[in-house]
């Protein structure tokens, strides 16, 4: 069986099976267009993944050696997210920051299934939850400006629940019509005493 | 690393090498994931590929409430979501101009045919995003807002994926009735709320030169075919920007048809919403259109206003310098009659000089009335060379009657009328010989001649009033 020596960004050196290795379509076409052969003691380096992640993308690569090719998604999207497997799921209990480390991995290493999965999973996390709720889980500033918030919010209220608003417009038209009974009130006033003084 | 490749590389040509070569170094830029430690890395660093994959895990509803999550945030969902209308639009056109080539010419035909559901439905759906096209396309392109109505997006995939899913499909109003009431009420919250905070866009002020000026009367008549005209090349506007290019000459009769068809149905005012909206858009332009032409109307009465003025103005100026030129008359006769006055008066001069000097011995009363028209004279001459010459006629006639040696001194002052004074001395030299015939003449000519000096008199001091 062929191997191929990876090497991480901190010189970790890793043996593994090319059918392995060629999850990676970037290592795959590389192995195809140089033609690297078993014999040859060259090592492959990859200076922009670590060893940690480097290790947990041949675990991912190992499991799923033995998986038909991912079908190439067409435009009538009906994306799924809930069809991860439970080893997945359980593989990818991690930290974000190592997540994201394994989506730029899997970006550079253009292995679609660890992309798709690990996609998916960030997709759940940001999935059902407000504005508020997605600063905090991702740890992200509101660095808008107040107007540039208003407008944005603003844009998003054109489909809300018709109800709401016309609640609020009858609280408004209440509002107003209190406040115009008191201006003619004091006005009415004014002019009573007026009467009064002139009549003195 | 380059080194190893070349080593191994043998057989394979260059081109490949690049690829493998430059590809890494692409992502490297976006995040040094080797050195830097797992802790640091924040979803917003993920490269702008892979935040738009995993949003598009999620609906694109909740895409649209995203947005005011970050500024980054933001700017990658509204992205997302601007370019996935303009994909729907160009599909939608696409796929709207292959399900007509398959149904047939005829419109009773058509009912009939298998696909007049799908193309019902998919001419709905390519009219509603032309119509939310029409209504923020101008503000998107200029970037004041984003393409905000999500939900609509969804509505349409989930359309589409129905149309691919059903096999046998049915009253498609029902299909699009989601759509339509979403599209309506993005639009018109759009046109009640947004476009009123947004920045003007001039609909007339450069895009459109090639209309007829509206400046003639404006009938509505025309105002309308214009708007028409006018509606009909947006259309043709938006269409052509989204064939991006690979429009072929085939499609674009095509194309034509269906909008001569669409301006058709606007003409006659059918009561589905969609024209409905068409017609609001119409009114729109037209109102537009007429507050134009009302303008353009007010500009050209100001202008008649300011030509008229000019003319006036030069009028006005004409009959200045007319009038600067009968001045100039006046004051050239004026001054005729001023040298003629002179003259006389110099000649009056004379005369009383030669018949003063002719009588030797004058009388007292010839002198008084002599100074009495001296003083006459006096009062009457304003300007002060005249007033000096009566002053020297007066002390030449007092001088005379006098006798005095100074006579000669004043002569000699008054160089200035040379002439006069030699007349004097001349007369002063005739004395003697004719001393009692001229005494007679004397009494005879001087009232005479003082009548003739009032009269000189009167005349200057009319003149003198007119000037």
């Amino acid at each position: 069986m062929p191997m191929i020596k990876l090497q991480s960004s901190d010189g970790e050196v890793f043996q593994v099976d090319f059918e392995i290795a060629k999850a990676s379509v970037t290592i795959k076409t590389m192995v195809e267009d140089l033609g690297l052969e078993e014999e040859d003691e060259e090592i492959v380096p990859l200076p922009n993944v670590n060893a940690g992640i480097l290790k947990k993308v041949i675990q991912w690569a190992t499991y799923h050696k033995d998986d038909p090719p991912p079908a190439e998604d067409d435009e009538g999207r009906e994306k799924r997210t809930d069809d991860i497997s439970s080893w997945d799921a359980d593989f990818l209990k991690v930290d974000q920051g190592t997540l994201f480390e394994l989506i730029l991995a899997a970006n550079y290493l253009d292995i679609k299934g660890l992309l798709d999965v690990t996609c998916k999973t960030v997709a759940n996390m940001i999935k059902g939850k407000t504005p508020e709720e997605i600063r905090k889980t991702f740890n992200i500033k509101n660095d808008f400006t107040a107007a540039e918030e208003d407008q944005v919010r603003k844009e998003n209220e054109w489909c809300e629940e018709n109800l709401r608003f016309i609640s609020w417009s009858f609280i408004d038209m209440k509002v107003n019509i209190v406040s115009n009974i008191n201006h003619y009130f004091k006005k009415f006033k004014k002019l009573w005493y007026h009467r009064i003084n002139l009549s003195h | 690393m380059v080194s190893t490749r070349q080593q191994s590389s043998s057989s394979s040509g260059s081109s490949t090498k690049v690829v493998v070569i430059t590809k890494p170094e692409k992502n490297f830029s976006v995040v040094n994931l080797g050195q830097s430690s797992s802790s640091h890395i924040n979803l917003l660093d993920l490269p702008y590929e892979i935040l738009e994959k995993i949003l598009s895990y999620t609906n694109f509803k909740h895409i649209s409430q995203l947005r005011s999550v970050s500024r980054h945030f933001n700017v990658v969902c509204s992205t997302m979501l601007n370019s996935t209308f303009q994909r729907l639009q160009n599909q939608m056109l696409n796929r709207f101009q292959i399900i007509k080539t398959k149904m047939p010419r005829r419109e009773s035909a058509r009912r009939q045919h298998p696909l007049a559901c799908e193309s019902d439905i998919v001419e709905t759906l390519h009219m509603r995003l032309l119509l939310l096209r029409m209504a923020f396309g101008k503000h998107i392109e200029r970037k004041h807002i984003c393409f905000f109505a999500g939900e609509i997006l969804d509505e349409v995939y989930k359309i589409l994926h129905y149309i691919k899913v059903t096999s046998k499909l049915a009253r498609p109003y029902k299909v699009t009735d989601e759509l339509f009431d979403l599209s309506t009420m993005a639009m018109e919250y759009f046109r009640e709320k947004i476009e009123p905070t947004l920045p003007e866009i001039r609909l007339f002020a450069n895009d459109y030169h090639e209309f007829p000026s509206p400046l003639g009367p404006p009938n509505t008549r025309t105002i309308t075919s214009m708007c028409l005209r006018k509606r009909s090349l947006m259309i043709r506007e938006g269409s052509v920007s989204s064939l991006e290019g690979k429009r072929s000459s085939s499609e674009s009769p095509q194309c034509g048809s269906m909008l001569r068809k669409s301006v058709c149905k606007i003409k006659q005012g059918i009561k589905t919403s969609q024209s409905c909206h068409l017609e609001r858009d119409f009114l729109d332009l037209r109102k537009q259109l007429r507050k134009t032409s009302t303008q353009v109307g007010n500009v050209q009465r100001e202008l008649k206003q300011c030509k008229s003025q000019m003319a006036e103005q030069h009028k006005t100026l004409v009959e200045y310098s007319n009038r600067m030129d009968e001045y100039d008359k006046k004051n050239e006769e004026t001054n005729r009659k001023f040298s003629t006055l002179l003259q006389e008066l110099n000649k009056c001069k004379t005369e009383i000089q030669y018949l003063q000097s002719a009588s030797s011995s004058s009388t007292l009363s010839v002198c008084s009335s002599c100074s009495t028209t001296a003083s006459d004279l006096s009062l009457a001459m304003g300007p002060p060379a005249l007033n000096s010459t009566t002053n020297t006629v007066r002390t030449r006639l007092h001088s005379q009657g006098d006798q005095t040696p100074e006579n000669t001194n004043k002569d000699s002052m008054e160089q200035s009328e040379p002439v006069v004074s030699e007349e004097v001395k001349s007369s002063d030299d005739q004395e003697p010989s004719t001393s009692t015939g001229v005494k007679r003449k004397l009494e005879l000519a001087i009232p005479k001649a003082a009548k003739r000096v009032r009269a000189v008199a009167k005349k200057v001091r009319s003149i003198n009033n007119v000037n």
